[in-house]
């Protein structure tokens, strides 16, 4: 019977679909569009002009001249994991509020095509955000990070990885225990904030809380940065070690996923989570 | 009106005598609590079987475990001649079901809805399909409405277009017509009665609707605390206890197990 109508399925169709999904509800909402940069943007600004403050102060002080460099690439940086990890637990979110889950959990979808999709509409809120705070960064605070393409790309993907693994986490959460776990998500990945050094090196932290912020890949990804930036350098040893826990962290976050899932299956939990 | 249905593709099942649900001693179990104590049962290609119980029967969660969104303690459970624990990817594409658990994203219209569904299930020439069953489904006119505008009734046909977007051998219905009225009721179970004529589809459905269920089912399960009662057509089940309606027969069993 069925001959005449399905069998034409494929991962890349599965996941295609489920980004058509996303991008039906971006191009009918301008105002969801325009929130993937509103954050970013407001962010740059901020820190670009306390940049313009501090910039006279620093010009002729050596390595303080790169500071303004420096703060707006990490907000940047910054930014990209934090629209890694939101692509994810939004991406997630949106399914839970609109109770299609369940639909989505018996239809022919995989998990890791779901998670494959999420990760893809994560990588468009990076580049729609992001990109728009690097535009503003260019135009209005002379960054020029042009010469230090490809190490900055480098951090930047170490730093998306680790969004996704955050993201991972925070979506086995809501899986779990509901949506009464939905702040959790949300305030995850500020948690690793003061840890991550993105506007101070590691060094500037007590020695216990160091330890601490060198078991992240992003305290590893920021120190990458800042060598990139004061340096001219591509900092392999500290970008190696960064990619090195990423893999760790994501490998560890995506089984931490599944078997949330696999509980929710257990429990009975997967045909009726949402609002 | 609704259109005449021509809601699937005239070939057979082509299930070649395999039951199109087998299910031996399943049992789901909730710590101390058993939701489902060790029910067998099958369904044949083409036939439809009621599962009728009050709440807390277990017809939902025999509906999940055989949609592989719940885990069952014991048993086995084979669809499509497939064992579900081993084949789930190989079943899915081949099913659909509908439940009043599940909703679509509300923001998206009819048609997105349906196109990202049709994408999912590998549905060939997608398009086609989905007009043919917005057609079909009397939903033409709202295509290119937000689903969170529709009403109950379109919502509910919506749903249904979605699970028979890949024209599936096997539905499994959760209270399909639950918060219809009566004349789309009436219209939901005229289309689900065509395209089990035209497809040889084999139904499991889950209803507190006892009219329903004589209208549709070959053969009905009675479900009483997570077990089998009885079984049988509802024309034998209408003899064996006297009655006239499924409902005095409902209320018979239901409140001869409480007492």
């Amino acid at each position: 019977m069925s001959a005449a109508v399905i069998r034409q399925g494929s991962s890349v169709r599965r996941i295609g679909a489920m980004l058509s999904r996303h991008f039906f509800l971006i191009r009918k909402s301008w105002p969801r569009l325009f929130s993937f940069a509103y954050y970013p943007v407001m962010q740059l600004l901020v820190w670009g002009f306390v940049t313009q403050y501090l910039g006279p102060q620093s010009a002729s002080q050596g390595v303080l001249q790169a500071v303004p460099g420096i703060l707006l690439t990490g907000v940047l940086l910054w930014d990209v994991l934090v629209r890694g990890e939101l692509g994810l637990f939004l991406s997630f979110l949106e399914e839970m509020y609109s109770r299609n889950l369940g639909n989505l959990f018996v239809s022919p979808l995989r998990l890791h095509e779901f998670v494959i999709a999420q990760m893809l509409m994560s990588i468009v809120r990076v580049v729609i955000g992001s990109g728009v705070a690097l535009l503003v960064a260019v135009v209005f605070f002379d960054l020029n990070v042009a010469h230090q393409a490809l190490g900055l790309s480098l951090c930047l993907g170490s730093l998306l990885m680790f969004g996704w693994a955050v993201g991972l986490l925070a979506n086995g959460l809501v899986l779990r225990f509901g949506l009464g776990a939905e702040e959790i998500g949300w305030a995850i990945v500020f948690l690793i904030g003061p840890l991550s050094g993105a506007y101070y090196p590691i060094s500037v932290l007590p020695t216990w809380l160091q330890t601490l912020a060198y078991a992240l890949p992003t305290a590893w990804a920021f120190e990458a940065m800042r060598a990139a930036l004061i340096e001219g350098r591509i900092a392999w040893n500290l970008l190696g070690v960064s990619m090195l826990l990423n893999v760790g962290y994501f490998v560890g976050c995506a089984f931490l996923f599944w078997r949330f899932v696999e509980s929710g299956r257990e429990r009975g939990l997967l045909l009726q989570m949402g609002e | 009106m609704m259109s005449t249905p021509r809601l699937g593709p005239s070939q057979s099942s082509g299930l070649s005598g395999s039951a199109a649900i087998a299910v031996r001693d399943l049992k789901k179990s909730y710590g101390a609590v058993d939701a489902v104590r060790g029910i067998s049962f099958t369904v044949a290609p083409g036939q439809t079987v009621g599962l009728l119980g009050g709440n807390g029967a277990g017809k939902t969660t025999t509906i999940s475990m055989l949609l592989g969104v719940l885990t069952p303690s014991a048993g086995s459970i084979e669809i499509l001649g497939l064992p579900l624990a081993t084949n789930r990817y190989d079943i899915l594409p081949r099913i659909n079901f509908t439940s009043p658990y599940v909703d679509l994203p509300k923001r998206l219209s009819v048609t997105e809805n349906l196109r990202v569904f049709a994408g999912l299930y590998g549905v060939r020439d997608g398009r086609k399909r989905i007009a043919e069953l917005l057609g079909e489904l009397d939903l033409t006119e709202v295509a290119d409405r937000p689903y969170a505008n529709l009403s109950a009734g379109q919502r509910t046909r919506v749903s249904l277009a979605k699970s028979l977007l890949n024209s599936p051998e096997l539905l499994l219905l959760d209270e399909p017509t639950a918060s219809l009225d009566p004349d789309v009721g009436d219209r939901m179970r005229t289309l689900l009665e065509n395209y089990r004529k035209q497809s040889g589809c084999a139904m499991l459905l889950a209803s507190h609707n006892m009219a329903e269920v004589e209208r549709l089912c070959d053969d009905v399960i009675m479900l009483k605390r997570g077990e089998i009662v009885d079984q049988g057509s509802p024309a034998a089940l209408l003899a064996k206890y006297g009655r006239d309606t499924l409902d005095e027969v409902f209320l018979d069993i239901s409140r001869a197990a409480t007492a």
